[in-house]
């Protein structure tokens, strides 16, 4: 396991950046959930009068008048957009940064087969993308007892396993773009997660797009379906699953065929 | 009989329309020395990363200690027993030298710790420092390190020198000497044929992508090939000397100013007979040295070779 962790002691710093500031934008969020409860139903009617917007954002089926609904509109937002970015961004980085460092030279001329160092590098984001959830859920949950509200467990855990998913499928994703265009992967990885998440949107606002449910996880992994009922769309989710696994094979095997430069 | 340690065939690797390698049959017997000689862009890192399975070929065949590059379960058995120093050096920036000396071992599975602290004493290497803190001939140092700590059978060195002062080049090239005399195989990349000359006993010339040369090193450079440089007086320059004019061995005659340059193959007596039959006056000065890169390149493409 030394690529695996010598990948997390090259990730740590970046890792504490964006998990704490992530993090701190939950605690932020909820913080300011008091003052918003107060002035719910003025709220509520602004937001239902927003038209495409309100259901893009899912404030049509979530309230802000209770601490789950403000959750998962609110923070929801954060954690979607900052999970996603963090996975896009360390998953896009995790083969190209060996190019744009020049280190590839070194590491493939390891004895350690290509498969190895793609399977402990992608092992070690997955294991980075799940401490950065721990981190968010811990703000969250700060943010919770801080405003004195308990929020609904089963649900709560539910969206944060969806959540997890998604980041990791967005991860998978940007792991395929960056063993396919090497140093332009950031930008690439970036641009396929924004791809996703208006996806999302845009079969939020319009019934005639719903096919994007098949595409992007931002949809099984909207608060709006899955906090009203803590349920889980599990087929989306098997679906979301099966494509991770695809695109690390499909990444295993390009890869490994690949011409390494400089 | 003994396997080669290298051995190419029909090697050729193109990028898109662009050329890097054809057509290489290049064959490092075991146990050998061997140069690789070429100019910048001649295909000389191309071919070495094809050795390694960085790159795979376009076609022809490659085997290196008899197993396929090309073969990813054949390529980490032969990594293993490979020394590889590219020639852009580069590691980890935020790492200290022992700590990616340390990395390179466990990723080898060795346990190399006497063999680094004697190569880091021989190189002069200090661990302690960063590698962003590093100038580039110590980041080399620090990859002579690695190539070296696991004691493979082929050490694969590409411009192993570019960067290291002359102390430090002498020290390395004793360190090869060592393991050329325990009976490894070295192979290295080069632009001075110096280096060459001096330690390696066979070598392979690149040109354009192409093999110009290849065979012992004293065939390839000829051992009485001698660059001439003549200063001549004034009055004598734009012509070569009558007394040089058809006396066999002299190729490639340039004259700049007062300077006429040669390139001879000859015996020596004959050329010393040629010059002392100079008319009084027009030789001013006589250099004799060993011929550089380009002329003994030149030499081949106007001999045809």
């Amino acid at each position: 396991m030394t690529i695996y962790l010598h990948e997390l002691k090259r990730g740590t710093k970046s890792f504490w950046i964006w998990a704490l500031s992530v993090g701190a934008l939950a605690l932020v969020c909820l913080l300011q959930y008091p003052q918003m409860q107060s002035q719910a139903d003025a709220a509520s009617a602004i937001f239902a009068d927003l038209g495409g917007f309100t259901a893009a954002f899912g404030m049509d089926v979530l309230g802000f008048g209770t601490a789950m609904g403000f959750y998962g509109v609110e923070c929801g937002a954060c954690l979607g957009l900052g999970g996603g970015l963090y996975a896009a961004f360390a998953g896009s980085a995790l083969l190209a940064k060996e190019e744009t460092g020049h280190t590839a030279e070194f590491l493939y001329t390891q004895p350690i087969s290509r498969a190895r160092i793609l399977g402990q590098k992608f092992l070690a984001l997955t294991t980075q993308i799940v401490a950065f959830n721990l981190v968010w859920v811990a703000c969250a949950l700060a943010g919770f007892f801080y405003v004195g509200e308990n929020p609904a467990w089963k649900a709560f855990w539910l969206y944060q396993l969806a959540q997890l998913l998604m980041q990791l499928e967005i991860a998978g994703f940007c792991f395929a773009v960056s063993a396919c265009l090497g140093r332009a992967a950031l930008g690439g990885g970036i641009g396929v997660m924004a791809l996703l998440y208006f996806l999302s949107m845009w079969g939020n606002i319009s019934d005639d797009v719903a096919w994007v449910k098949y595409i992007t996880p931002y949809w099984y992994a909207d608060a709006a379906r899955i906090l009203p009922e803590a349920k889980l769309d599990l087929p989306l989710m098997a679906l979301g699953a099966a494509y991770l696994a695809a695109v690390l094979g499909a990444t295993l095997w390009y890869y490994g065929k690949k011409d390494i430069t400089a | 009989m003994q396997q080669p340690a290298i051995q190419c065939k029909a090697l050729t690797k193109t990028y898109g329309k662009a050329r890097g390698v054809e057509n290489l049959d290049i064959v490092v017997e075991t146990g050998a020395f061997y140069g690789f000689i070429g100019p910048n862009g001649a295909g000389k890192s191309t071919t070495i990363r094809a050795f390694l399975g960085l790159i795979a070929p376009t076609a022809g065949s490659v085997r290196v200690l008899g197993l396929n590059p090309a073969n990813a379960a054949q390529r980490t058995a032969l990594l293993a027993k490979v020394g590889y120093l590219p020639s852009e050096t580069q590691f980890y920036p935020d790492m200290r030298v022992a700590e990616v000396i340390a990395l390179s071992a466990r990723l080898h599975r060795k346990h190399c710790a006497a063999e680094a602290a004697r190569l880091c004493e021989r190189l002069e290497l200090d661990t302690s420092k960063k590698i962003e803190q590093l100038s580039l001939g110590n980041r080399k140092k620090a990859g002579i390190v690695c190539a070296m700590q696991h004691d493979p059978d082929l050490y694969i060195l590409d411009e192993p020198t570019s960067g290291l002062d002359p102390l430090m080049q002498r020290v390395f090239f004793e360190l090869l000497e060592e393991k050329h005399a325990e009976g490894k195989t070295i192979f290295f990349s080069s632009h001075v044929l110096g280096e060459v000359q001096r330690h390696c006993t066979c070598a392979a010339v690149l040109r354009q992508g192409c093999l110009a040369a290849q065979g012992s090193v004293s065939a390839l450079a000829g051992t009485t090939a001698r660059c001439i440089s003549l200063q001549l007086a004034q009055g004598a320059q734009g012509v070569l000397p009558a007394a040089l004019q058809g006396l066999p061995g002299i190729a490639t005659p340039t004259q700049v100013g007062h300077n006429l340059q040669f390139l001879y193959t000859g015996q020596p007596a004959p050329l010393l007979a040629a010059l002392a039959a100079l008319p009084g006056g027009m030789l001013q000065d006589v250099t004799i040295t060993e011929p550089g890169l380009e002329e003994v390149f030149l030499h081949y493409y106007t001999e045809g070779v």
